[in-house]
């Protein structure tokens, strides 16, 4: 049987086991027992406790307005509409439910891209033989396909949108077609788009500021969720789950806030993490664990969080002023660190200086500094992996420097850039000083050295405009 | 613009004005038609490129002295393109492979390759070998000084490899020992001035002796530099005055005015404003090294003699971790700290003895 025919005979014309009839069944049913169902134990709290309507969605009112005003503008006759909405923000802040439902308030249908896994192969009748369609033709396809004719089941509903959350992988190097098919969905489309996307690179190589203007992109911010919303959400499924189940245990206020803490305002990891919590205690494994935080994710500093725990080192006092230890443990603050050693390193360097009161303190943070950098650029290996001396070179400087730093001055002052990286393009600048001294046969560094000094008695005013202009130290 | 520096730089070793026993010991090399690898290493300005220059004159005749400039092309290994500039003629190649950066082992590798697989067309009239030169080898990365050392020994038949290096620290020990090392030393003053009078002469200009003597010495032993200081004045001001001023170099200048601000106050305030200056001589293009040098040396100068000795121990240390490390700002200013730090104390002491 070819796949052509294949494609005609559906399944369900055969036999039906039993066991899917009754699973589709129960499928059907569970949209509407959702909240009350208490049998099914098994699938995630996530799913249950989605959203009905729009009042109950946590996401802030003004969002939740803007998007719907995006929706009430499709219908209007204005010439200069969008028909392409850019949701952002972070994980987890309720975008994609918040869009589906508010669509589906307005009357909208959703169409959902989803890239496919494997491309099955297409019997081609013209050369009798299979061919594989590439996922940017699909995507073409069906672009084209859902945003010019209308789906079926919208035969009484305003209209239809299309939702598409995972851009194909073959649009991130190249920028351009995905381009080239917006600009064209632009011109013939019916249909609106909507895009939901949380990774800031994805949003600023394939939306830049122009293309956004070019294609009249409404770009939509979502922030994350507040504290006081997760905790509610979190609270009335504990409620509702509790009437399912009597076993269940209700973590107290302060378990709540840890969940909140450890995922960073991330709802749908809150839920999952809030079921875990609930269901350690259920099964009784041992009380005294679930007292302890769940700690589930890494503790998620950013550099500039890390970098600040190390110029402003806070000490404990255990006996004496002599027995102390850091509030921030140094290896966890090293091993935390997202960034090449090298580059945290030159961090470091740059913002240790405006923070330590007395020269001597200095002193011993720049021996620090400098002796992991000797370190870092080491390069013995006996055994020992490029990535472990990196990491102990990085401890050694950030111990060094909290060690170093007795009085730190508690100022705030924003953490800048090393500067150091930006200065180090010699090898550029001998080039620019070959074109310019073509003449001179010298290494450039001889003529930067003996040469452009004396330019100013000695060379040609072409020479002497570029010197001006670039070789001139600025005084105080 | 044709410098009095290269009008009258001397291309052959009988007309060199200084180390003239080396120069007889390198003809005489030379005329026994063979030599090993070599290795030139000495201060700046010291002659090493002019004695190259005219050992392969006088191994080749003036054919060498017909230079071409070429673009060669290189690939790295992620499929990068990247171009180097090359000084030829039909006898020698002169690279600086430093100015790939951290590509520098595929130009030691493939220029040697490209070069040393092709045998001279007529070897009956011409040396059997052609001549590789590098320049700045000291500051090539470790592996490409390894790739160096391999492809050195594989091509020993076709070429000879003359290497051109501010000091031997920098170069592994492997390379050294395949090559003759040969230390061009600076020339004294009175070399300096001798020289100094010599082009002058040659140009029509008097020079007096004073300012001969004033130029020497505010050249650093660096012959060029001199020879440029003196043209310079020339353009300045000529016929020639005693008390004349000498131009000296901007960066110079720079270094010292770095130097006055560390002295004039100790705090960490003052550090901050140090380092902005520091970064200023960077982006300048000046190399961490001669900064490090020129700023010791002034700071020195201000020194009480008994502080000096310390002063140049930790200067010692931060200049070896400066070479050992891979960012070099990082050393200068750990040592400006420690020179703060001392000097600030040195201060406080000498003052609690005055009351």
């Amino acid at each position: 049987m070819s796949p052509e025919k294949k494609a005609w005979i559906k399944p369900s014309f055969e036999e039906i086991p039993p066991t899917i009839k009754l699973l589709k069944q129960s499928s059907k049913k569970r949209p509407h027992t959702a909240l009350t169902q208490s049998e099914n134990k098994n699938s995630d709290w996530c799913n249950i406790y989605t959203p009905q309507s729009v009042s109950k969605l946590a996401v802030h009112n003004g969002k939740v307005k803007e998007v719907k005003h995006w929706f009430e503008s499709l219908n209007s006759n204005l010439l200069n509409k969008s028909k392409i909405l850019l949701v952002t923000g972070p994980t987890g802040c309720a975008k994609a439910t918040a869009v589906k439902l508010i669509a589906k308030q307005c009357g909208f249908i959703c169409l959902e891209w989803i890239t496919p896994m494997t491309t099955e192969p297409i019997y081609d009748q013209c050369t009798d033989s299979y061919c594989y369609q590439n996922v940017k033709d699909k995507f073409q396809d069906f672009i084209w396909g859902a945003t010019r004719y209308r789906s079926l089941k919208c035969g009484v509903s305003n209209g239809q949108f299309l939702l598409i959350k995972d851009i194909p992988n073959i649009f991130l190097d190249k920028p351009d077609e995905f381009h080239d098919i917006m600009m064209r969905f632009n011109t013939i489309s019916q249909f609106p788009i909507i895009f939901i996307i949380n990774n800031e690179k994805i949003i600023r190589d394939l939306f830049s500021t122009e293309i956004l203007e070019k294609l009249k992109v409404q770009q939509i911010k979502f922030n994350q969720i507040t504290r006081k919303s997760v905790l509610t959400v979190l609270e009335q499924i504990v409620k509702s789950e509790q009437q399912k189940n009597k076993l269940l245990r209700i973590p107290n206020s302060t378990e709540m806030n840890a969940i909140y803490d450890e995922t960073n305002g991330d709802l749908r990891a809150s839920i999952i993490n809030l079921s875990f919590t609930c269901m350690s205690v259920r099964n009784k494994i041992s009380k005294k664990c679930s007292t302890t935080s769940t700690s589930s994710m890494d503790v998620n500093l950013d550099l500039f969080h890390s970098i600040g725990r190390v110029i402003y080192p806070k000490r404990e006092v255990i006996n004496s002023p002599l027995q102390f230890k850091f509030t921030h443990n140094p290896d966890n603050l090293v091993e935390n660190f997202a960034m090449q050693p090298s580059t945290v390193l030159g961090f470091l360097q740059e913002n240790y200086l405006t923070r330590f009161s007395s020269l001597s303190d200095i002193c011993k943070g720049a021996d620090a500094i400098s002796a992991a950098d000797v370190m870092l650029s080491s390069d013995f290996m006996f055994g020992v992996s490029i990535y472990d001396i990196s990491l102990s070179s990085l401890s050694v400087a950030v111990r060094g420097l909290m060690l170093a730093n007795e009085k730190p001055i508690k100022v705030f002052r924003p953490i800048v850039k090393p500067k150091h990286f930006q200065y180090t393009n010699d090898i550029q600048m001998y080039k620019d000083i070959k074109i310019w001294f073509d003449d001179v046969h010298e290494s450039p560094k001889d003529i930067l050295l003996d040469i452009i000094p004396f330019v100013n008695e000695l060379g040609t005013d072409k020479q002497k405009n570029v010197a001006k202009e670039l070789w001139r130290f600025k005084r105080k | 613009m044709s410098l009095w520096a290269d009008k009258y730089r001397p291309n052959s070793l009988q007309k060199v004005d200084y180390h003239l026993d080396q120069a007889q010991h390198l003809t005489n090399l030379v005329n026994q038609g063979d030599f090993p690898h070599l290795l030139f290493y000495g201060p700046n300005g010291a002659g090493k490129k002019t004695r190259i220059l005219a050992l392969l004159r006088q191994l080749y005749g003036p054919g060498v002295e017909r230079l071409r400039t070429e673009h060669m092309n290189f690939m790295t290994p992620s499929n990068k393109k990247f171009e180097i500039m090359t000084v030829a003629s039909n006898y020698h190649i002169e690279v600086n492979a430093s100015d790939a950066g951290m590509y520098d082992r595929i130009v030691v590798m493939e220029l040697i390759k490209t070069v040393a697989q092709t045998h001279q067309l007529d070897s009956t009239k011409q040396r059997h070998f052609k001549v590789i030169l590098l320049t700045e080898v000291d500051r090539l990365t470790k592996e490409a000084q390894q790739a160096l050392r391999r492809t050195m020994e594989k091509y020993m038949a076709t070429c000879r490899i003359i290497l051109c290096a501010n000091s031997i620290g920098q170069v592994i020990p492997a390379i050294r020992s395949r090559c003759l090392a040969v230390r061009v030393p600076a020339p004294t003053h009175e070399d300096i001035c001798k020289i100094l009078k010599t082009i002058c002469k040659k140009e029509g200009l008097t020079l007096p002796d004073e300012l001969a003597l004033i130029i020497s010495q505010n050249c650093e032993r660096n012959l060029r530099r001199a020879i440029l200081m003196l043209e310079a004045s020339k353009v300045k001001q000529y016929p020639f005055d005693v008390k004349q001023s000498v131009v000296v170099p901007d960066w110079q200048l720079y270094i010292g005015d770095t130097a006055k601000q560390i002295l004039s106050q100790q705090t960490p305030g003052k550090l901050l404003e140090v380092r902005s200056m520091l970064y200023e001589l960077i982006v300048h293009g000046i190399p961490t090294n001669v900064i490090f040098k020129f700023l010791l040396k002034e700071l020195v100068k201000n020194c009480d003699v008994s502080l000096k000795h310390d002063i140049v121990e930790i200067a010692s240390f931060y200049e070896h971790s400066l070479l050992k490390g891979n960012k070099t700002m990082f050393h200068l200013e750990a040592f400006v700290a420690k020179f703060m730090l001392l000097y600030s104390k040195f201060m406080e002491e000498s003052l609690n003895g005055i009351f």
